[in-house]
């Protein structure tokens, strides 16, 4: 009996000891974690709209440049001086989720940039989405009337950029979610211009 | 002089039984999924490995502290709370203070919690061992997870990308074996390398006994 309650004691005591430690670091650090969490998104979006910033002022600078517009569930990052137009596509990959931001120009076609913001994928692999030299192969491209990633050796057209070598499932994957994303957003970004 | 009688010290024996003769990977073969996982770029290797490293001696050291007052029927349970916390906290503060290496490493910095490196040396070690040797026995532990992860790390990368902590080092016209940055290859590289070093340090598992 003594040696129970010594027992429930000790689990007691240890777990108010952890959840104290715990919550001391999520005090710490949970306003970093979510500032850094939206640092990211206005960080993907300034880049992409070629806007200079500093890091420590980079709220301010965020305000003054870029216009939000909300349309039912979409959120758009408008730059007023160039029209172009951010929003967020998020999908899943292989692993787990991928997230991301497409900036178009102010035709609402033509990809200015796209920034990966999250993803799981198999590193080496999968993981290139998330590099800047792939990342690159989708600027100047077009939604015409969808996007392609190709694995045919045949020349890419407008709308298409090579996949992934050696990562078909998280190209399949990111095309799909890419597209379907685009044509919901195309939609709600029309519905503000009537 | 003083070198030699190095060698007879208990600190350094845990230290070299830790990276050698006990090495975690190689002789226990514990840690094996994150080995495989995170063994395709030298970078994440290293990462991982001090990531590893540092949840082992902060668990080894708390578990050593209170290994007088830890009812045995719920040592397994501590330990694991213990290790969860510590992990949870490394996951946290890399988050808030190191975003780029948080995010490179993604949900592994979450199952280090799942190593059973961790898990292993404080029942073997930690729980029986005063808070010095323990602390030693960890980064010991560490070290040789370390090692061994960035040694299949670097054989990975160079032939999957043929490059070195992301530097081109063969020519750039070199095939890459893509196998290599997957599961598969991991499994391959680490299998030559665990019999290599077995040879190298005469480590033979006896044949089981039959009656």
């Amino acid at each position: 009996m003594r040696d129970n309650l010594r027992i429930i004691l000790f689990v007691v005591v240890m777990s108010l000891f952890t959840s104290g430690v715990i919550l001391g670091v999520d005090a710490l650090t949970a306003e970093r974690i979510q500032n850094n969490q939206d640092a990211k998104i206005k960080i993907a979006i300034l880049e992409a709209n070629n806007i200079p910033y500093a890091l420590s002022s980079i709220n301010d600078t965020f305000d003054e440049e870029i216009n939000i517009v909300t349309v039912d569930d979409w959120t758009f990052y408008v730059n007023p001086d160039t029209g172009s137009i951010s929003f967020e596509i998020s999908g899943n990959g292989v692993w787990g989720p991928i997230e991301g931001i497409l900036t178009l120009q102010d035709d609402f076609e033509t990809i200015l940039n796209v920034s990966i913001l999250q993803q799981e994928e198999t590193p080496g692999l999968g993981g290139v989405i998330a590099e800047p030299q792939y990342l690159a192969t989708f600027v100047g491209k077009i939604f015409d009337p969808n996007f392609e990633l190709n694995k045919d050796p045949a020349p890419n057209n407008d709308n298409e950029i090579d996949a992934i070598t050696g990562a078909t499932n998280t190209s399949k994957r990111f095309e799909e979610f890419l597209n379907e994303d685009y044509d919901q957003a195309k939609a709600a970004w029309q519905s503000l211009d009537e | 002089m003083k070198l030699i009688r190095v060698k007879y010290t208990k600190w350094f024996n845990i230290l070299r039984d830790g990276i050698s003769r006990n090495n975690p990977i190689v002789v226990a073969v514990l840690g094996i999924c994150s080995a495989l996982a995170v063994s395709n770029k030298v970078e994440n290797a290293i990462a991982m490995g001090l990531g590893v490293t540092f949840v082992i001696m902060a668990s080894s050291l708390t578990i050593s502290l209170i290994r007088n007052i830890i009812p045995q029927k719920v040592r397994m349970v501590t330990y694991m709370v213990v290790i969860s916390t510590f992990t949870i906290s490394v996951q946290a503060v890399l988050q808030a203070y190191f975003m780029p290496i948080a995010d490179a490493l993604g949900a592994y910095v979450g199952l280090i919690i799942t190593n059973c490196i961790v898990m292993g040396r404080q029942e073997a070690f930690a729980a029986k061992n005063p808070v010095k040797y323990s602390l030693i026995d960890g980064f010991a532990s560490g070290m040789g997870y370390t090692f061994v992860l960035v040694t299949v790390a670097a054989i990975r990368e160079i032939l999957a990308f043929g490059t070195l902590l992301n530097m081109q080092v063969m020519s750039v016209n070199w095939e890459r074996w893509v196998v290599m940055a997957m599961a598969p290859g991991g499994f391959f590289v680490l299998a030559i390398l665990i019999w290599v070093v077995r040879e190298l340090i005469h480590y033979y598992e006896k044949p089981e006994q039959t009656l």
